[in-house]
């Protein structure tokens, strides 16, 4: 209870003992033990805890992370929102492999249908294997995708389509 | 310098497009022996407009994602309101004030839904819900935030092109892949565009021959991008002109096919100095109304997933 008053009164005595008596604010400081010299908006004229201000803001910021008092309730299922929550699960997990299986297939066939294009314009067109070498020619610097290419949003932009293109651009 | 003497001698054998060791070929070699004149050779192109908006959700998809969605929510923090609004403040009235609070625990009486749990003002039992609608007072003299500021509204994805069903436009079915097919002014068939290489003139490779043809048919200017200079698929066919789903069945005419994509710009067919007299704008799913059943067939494994 000491303390407490000796704070209150410091506290409070604080920015007028400052410009007059320098000396004797840094005397109440000492004594009191809880001013900082560091600048807090806000500062508090009550304080129950013993902690500096500076302090009291830092645990506040961690507060925000921790989990104490924050978390909710553990999830606790019946057996049948269980059975029912799996069920969810499984089926959507089986609908991701039969996507899965069908572009790997495509994939495949693409792949081979280009090799079997390939193979046919080595040996199957009479242009003395010019066509074969065009299409076989890989270029110094790697083709990269286009900037124009846009990648796909839930909403059109506003402007859908760009009509006005001109080669002379 | 293996790639430079190839293009002059066919007798350098240099496996192309090959990344695996093993070289698999389609058909036997037997059958490709027998050469086919580059007049009856055509570069044919896959020009495709790729989707602009993501595929729409099937009512699966739909109802897993809110489920998941609703889970994340029950499992997450309460919010520390008293970290962004100090005590006792004008701001934290007003955020109070927003608020449906939770039914607090008192003594003797029976909950059904179970006993209330609150801690930081949170049912723990229950995701929790923050409302940050704005203050409406009346009798204000500031303007509201909404008349300020205009709130966002999304782009609908149906489009007008959508609705009049303009198959020719490139604004249309924005979640799917579209691809230009053109048909043929002699057998009004249905096609993507293939363009004949004549012997006379100088042999330009694939790509570059379909890009150019194509560019000249066109009224308007359009930029386009290549995937590749190497045919992603033959398309062949016999002497009537049909197409060849055997290896048995002899050769008369071969389609390469290049893949590519429309960037921006429009194609309008100039048909005066086109062999074609129409073309038109589909997604996957309607290409087989117009395609014929063979072509199709060769052509399916082509498309995008959507």
């Amino acid at each position: 209870m000491l303390t407490n008053t000796i704070k209150l009164q410091s506290g409070l005595g604080l920015s007028l003992s400052q410009r007059i008596m320098p000396a004797s604010a840094s005397i109440s400081s000492m004594m009191a033990g809880t001013i900082s010299s560091q600048f807090t908006r806000g500062k508090r004229t009550k304080s129950k805890s013993t902690m500096s201000q500076g302090t009291q803001r830092v645990v506040g910021q961690l507060s925000v992370m921790s989990a104490a008092r924050k978390q909710p309730l553990r999830l606790k299922l019946t057996n049948e929102d269980l059975v029912r929550h799996q069920v969810v699960h499984n089926a959507w997990a089986m609908l991701q492999k039969q996507k899965r299986q069908v572009r790997e297939e495509k994939l495949t066939k693409q792949f081979e249908a280009m090799q079997s294009a390939m193979e046919d314009l080595k040996h199957g067109v009479e242009d003395g294997g010019v066509l074969f070498g065009f299409g076989s020619k890989f270029e110094k610097t790697k083709k990269r995708v286009s900037l124009e290419l846009r990648v796909p949003t839930e909403y059109p932009p506003n402007q859908v389509w760009n009509h006005k293109y001109s080669k002379s651009d | 310098m293996l790639r430079n003497s190839l293009r002059t001698t066919n007798s350098v054998c240099v496996r192309g497009f090959s990344t695996s060791s093993i070289a698999r070929l389609a058909e036997p070699i037997e059958n490709v022996k027998t050469k086919t004149p580059i007049d009856s050779i055509s570069s044919s192109l896959f020009l495709s407009r790729v989707p602009i908006v993501t595929p729409t959700l099937g009512e699966f998809e739909k109802q897993y994602y809110k489920y998941q969605d609703e889970l994340q929510r029950r499992l997450m923090w309460s919010f520390p309101y008293y970290y962004y609004f100090k005590k006792s403040s004008l701001a934290e009235a007003a955020f109070f004030k927003n608020q449906k609070w939770p039914i607090s625990k008192e003594e003797g009486v029976f909950y059904p839904k179970g006993t209330p749990n609150i801690k930081h003002l949170r049912e723990r039992s229950e995701k929790q819900v923050i409302n940050v609608k704005e203050e409406e007072d009346e009798n204000s003299k500031f303007k509201k935030e909404s008349d300020v500021v205009k709130p966002i509204v999304p782009n609908s994805r149906i489009t007008d092109a959508d609705v009049k069903k303009d198959l020719k436009s490139l604004e249309r079915k924005l979640d799917s892949t579209l691809y230009l097919i053109v048909q043929d002014k002699k057998s009004s068939e249905w096609k993507f565009p293939s363009f004949k290489y004549n012997a006379e003139e100088r042999i330009s490779a694939l790509d570059e021959y379909a890009t150019e043809n194509i560019q000249n048919i066109s009224q308007k200017d359009f930029n386009m991008f290549t995937v590749t200079n190497t045919p992603i698929h033959v398309v062949k066919y016999d002497s009537s002109n049909k197409v060849v789903n055997n290896a048995s069945t002899n050769v008369a005419s071969k389609e390469y096919i290049i893949k590519s994509h429309i960037l921006a710009g429009d194609f309008v067919l100039n048909q005066k100095e086109s062999q074609f007299k129409d073309y038109l704008w589909l997604s996957g799913e309607e290409l087989p109304e117009y395609l014929s059943k063979d072509y199709y067939k060769q052509v399916e494994f082509l498309l995008a997933d959507y």
